[in-house]
């Protein structure tokens, strides 16, 4: 993992007492709400439907065991014993008060943690991969590329009042985990003729009221060329990017409007002329933070374990929690595991500080004290010996950890909804809270197989149910709830947006319409075919007849 | 309004003006683009001239010009809308411009370390401004992370100079 310098601790320990500063100075009134709303906002800091809102930065979801004992504590002390883990790889907490944000932020600066970015109209949080440095098909670690561009991005002089939010990810591994394509900029490790690292760079992707997947911008860009080649991007964007109209101040609207090819030509003559100044990475700094992200002293082991095969044949209920929720590693004889924040039902993507503690524990005891945290909001423990996976089981067992739902109907993506978010226009988590339930069931649930299922409360998008297989989308219809699916949607390297299958579905007809969907699915399918295969061998059709007739 | 620069606030001698009649009579007058571009010859006579960019100008429209400019006027329509942010690292780094820049517009003591890192070098502020709180901000990050429009040395650079030098710097 990367580890703070004088210079970035330092720099974390400034922001506090600005942040110290600016909270004061809007309680004196020096600073009107309307001044101090960016601010706020830059450091993560939402006015809710009932109370603030903290978003808590975990760059690219790389977390240590230290700083989740951290996050532990701050949800017992400034929040009520819980967090809520996001799409974009970070942690909100709820119930902070105004006047105790600073401190909280100076314990999260002692850990090397913070809410830079977390919000505004800024570089925000990049992403990456969950599995970075432990998935078997990667080609290189993204954790070296997104720490550089963390630091590029953090409090960059001239991107901090953007047209809008700007969100990049990055990938090094074959299957695409991070989303690249619905990212304002996604960035896709590949290699050289000569087998040097570079990058393929995709821009304008993006989902939200006008869902867009990205247009490849560059096929290959040298290494040490990423910041001055983003600084291009970033600059021709916040020049040309619209300021008229929020709902078209994003990124993917500029490279719609003008086209792709304008985009490039602009961004290309832009770089040309800083491409050999201050930018160009000095090759000692990239190894030092290469260095950072070196793979942890892996034993030497053989490939599978006997042991551990041992175990799933004789415990069927480990079997299921492997096959939905272990990949494959890198090293041999080691696994990821994956920990489900998605019980039935529960609320996606929240923990308690007990849950938060036990976790960092077991990454101490058997993953090398790493946690990631995914945007499908779970959380991963990336370097798992295969000998210690029973143990690691039984022990997520005991708080109620162990839900063996990865990539099922039941790992469900939403957003707060209107339990909690001002903008929703229905509620997201009660859906998912039944949708989970009426699959509860694991032999079904696993018989079902990999589908991805995403709800939104708003056509903000914030549950990304635009690339979900099956996307819900909650709407206001005259003071009713309604609930309109859309099928097709994928996130991954082949990036799709669902289209609408029909009429939506008032709150008590979601959960049957999505089950019809499920056994429409079941009685078409052919042999190992995921749901998405069907959807896409078949077409909407069959599904449109079941929900709706076939007058 | 007063002028915040080199860390005081100082009397703004400069007079908005936006005609030509006007823009000829003695002192400092700072002049909208689109009579710059009208008047350019004549004007080029005087010596005391700045101009006022709207934030989406062509910066290449006054390529000639930048010699010639004592100032330079960028506009903030609001605290967030930032495109004179990029213009004003354009300007400074792209076509060399030594004169004056000022943002003109509703920015606050947050904004003044992004401003000076982009080369803006005066501001337009109300006369009862705490030059003390404008200050502070502009001298608040320890370390920069990115090089811009200032001689600030980037955490990247800083680390590989040896001891000596991060600690003079």
């Amino acid at each position: 993992m990367y580890v703070y310098d004088e210079l970035d601790r330092g720099l974390v320990e400034d922001r506090v007492e600005e942040f110290r500063d600016q909270v004061r100075r809007r309680i004196s009134g020096e600073l009107t709400e309307e001044q101090f709303r960016p601010l706020r906002l830059m450091n993560g800091l939402y006015l809710q439907l009932h109370a603030y809102m903290l978003r808590v930065a975990v760059p690219y979801g790389v977390l240590s065991s230290v700083q989740m004992r951290k996050l532990a504590r701050i949800a017992r002390v400034y929040d009520r014993g819980y967090g809520h883990f996001t799409t974009r790889q970070n942690i909100q907490f709820n119930w902070p008060k105004l006047e105790e944000t600073p401190d909280l932020l100076a314990e999260l600066a002692e850990v090397e943690m913070h809410a830079i970015q977390t919000s505004g109209n800024c570089i925000r949080n990049t992403t990456a991969d969950q599995f970075a440095g432990a998935a078997a098909d990667e080609l290189e670690d993204p954790r070296i590329w997104c720490e550089i561009i963390r630091q590029w991005s953090t409090f960059h002089p001239e991107f901090t009042f953007l047209p809008r939010k700007f969100k990049i990810a990055v990938t090094g591994a074959v299957s695409d985990r991070a989303a690249i394509k619905v990212h304002d900029i996604g960035i896709v490790l590949v290699q050289g003729e000569t087998g040097e690292t570079g990058f393929e760079i995709w821009a304008g992707g993006g989902l939200g009221r006008t869902p867009m997947i990205a247009k490849k911008i560059r096929d290959f860009l040298p290494a040490a060329d990423l910041l001055s080649y983003l600084e291009a991007m970033l600059r021709v964007y916040n020049r040309f990017g619209r300021r008229d109209n929020k709902y078209k101040a994003r990124i993917k609207i500029l490279v719609h409007e003008i086209g792709a090819d304008t985009y490039r030509d602009a961004v290309e003559a832009e770089w040309a002329d800083i491409r050999h100044g201050a930018l160009a990475l000095p090759d000692q700094e990239i190894r030092r933070i290469r260095d950072a992200f070196a793979p942890p002293a892996f034993a030497a082991l053989p490939v599978s374990s006997t042991g551990f095969e041992a175990r799933k044949f004789e415990d069927r209920a480990f079997a299921r929690w492997v096959a939905t929720n272990v990949r494959r590693h890198k090293a041999p004889g080691y696994a990821i595991a994956n920990i489900s924040l998605k019980p039935v039902g529960g609320i996606p993507g929240d923990a308690t500080a007990e849950q938060m503690d036990a976790v960092a524990g077991y990454a101490d005891r058997w993953s090398f004290g790493e946690i990631r945290v995914a945007h499908e909001q779970n959380l991963v423990l990336p370097h798992v010996r295969q000998d210690d996976l029973y143990d690691l089981w039984l022990a997520l067992g005991s708080v109620e950890l162990d839900t063996p739902n990865i990539g099922t109907i039941g790992d469900i993506i939403a957003c707060p909804g209107m339990d909690y978010c001002s903008l929703a226009t229905a509620r997201s988590i009660p859906v998912a809270q039944q949708i989970s339930e009426r699959f509860a069931d694991l032999d079904r649930l696993h018989d079902i197989g990999s589908v991805s299922l995403n709800i939104s409360g708003c056509i903000n998008a914030c549950g990304h149910h635009h690339v979900g297989n099956i996307g819900i989308l909650g709407v206001d219809k005259k003071g009713e709830e309604f609930y309109q699916i859309t099928l097709g949607g994928q996130a991954d390297e082949n990036a799709a947006i669902g289209r609408i299958i029909g009429p939506g579905f008032p709150a008590d007809e979601i959960v049957g319409a999505i089950e019809t969907i499920i056994e429409t699915y079941l009685s078409v399918r052919q042999d190992g075919e995921a749901f998405i295969a069907t959807l896409n061998r078949l077409g909407q059709t069959p599904f449109k007849e079941k929900l709706y007739g076939t007058a | 309004m007063a002028l915040l620069k080199n860390g005081r606030l100082i009397q703004d001698r400069w007079t908005t003006v936006d005609t030509l009649t006007d823009a000829l009579k003695p002192g400092g007058v700072l002049v909208p683009l689109d009579l710059w571009l009208a008047e350019r010859e004549t004007l080029r006579g005087k010596s005391a001239v700045g101009v006022i960019l709207p934030n989406d100008a062509d910066l290449s429209a006054l390529a000639d010009d930048y010699e010639r400019i004592a100032a330079i006027v960028l506009t903030f329509p609001s605290m967030v809308d930032g495109r004179a942010f990029s213009q004003a690292r354009l300007i400074r780094e792209r076509f060399g411009f030594d004169g004056e820049i000022r943002a003109r517009g509703p920015v606050i003591a947050d904004q003044y370390l992004y401003l000076l890192r982009c080369g803006v070098d005066a501001v337009e502020v109300p006369d009862d401004t705490n030059v003390e709180t404008w200050s502070h901000n502009a001298r608040r990050f320890s370390t920069v992370y990115q090089p811009a429009a200032d001689d600030r040395i980037p955490a990247y650079r800083r680390r590989h100079l040896g001891i000596q030098t991060a600690i003079a710097s």
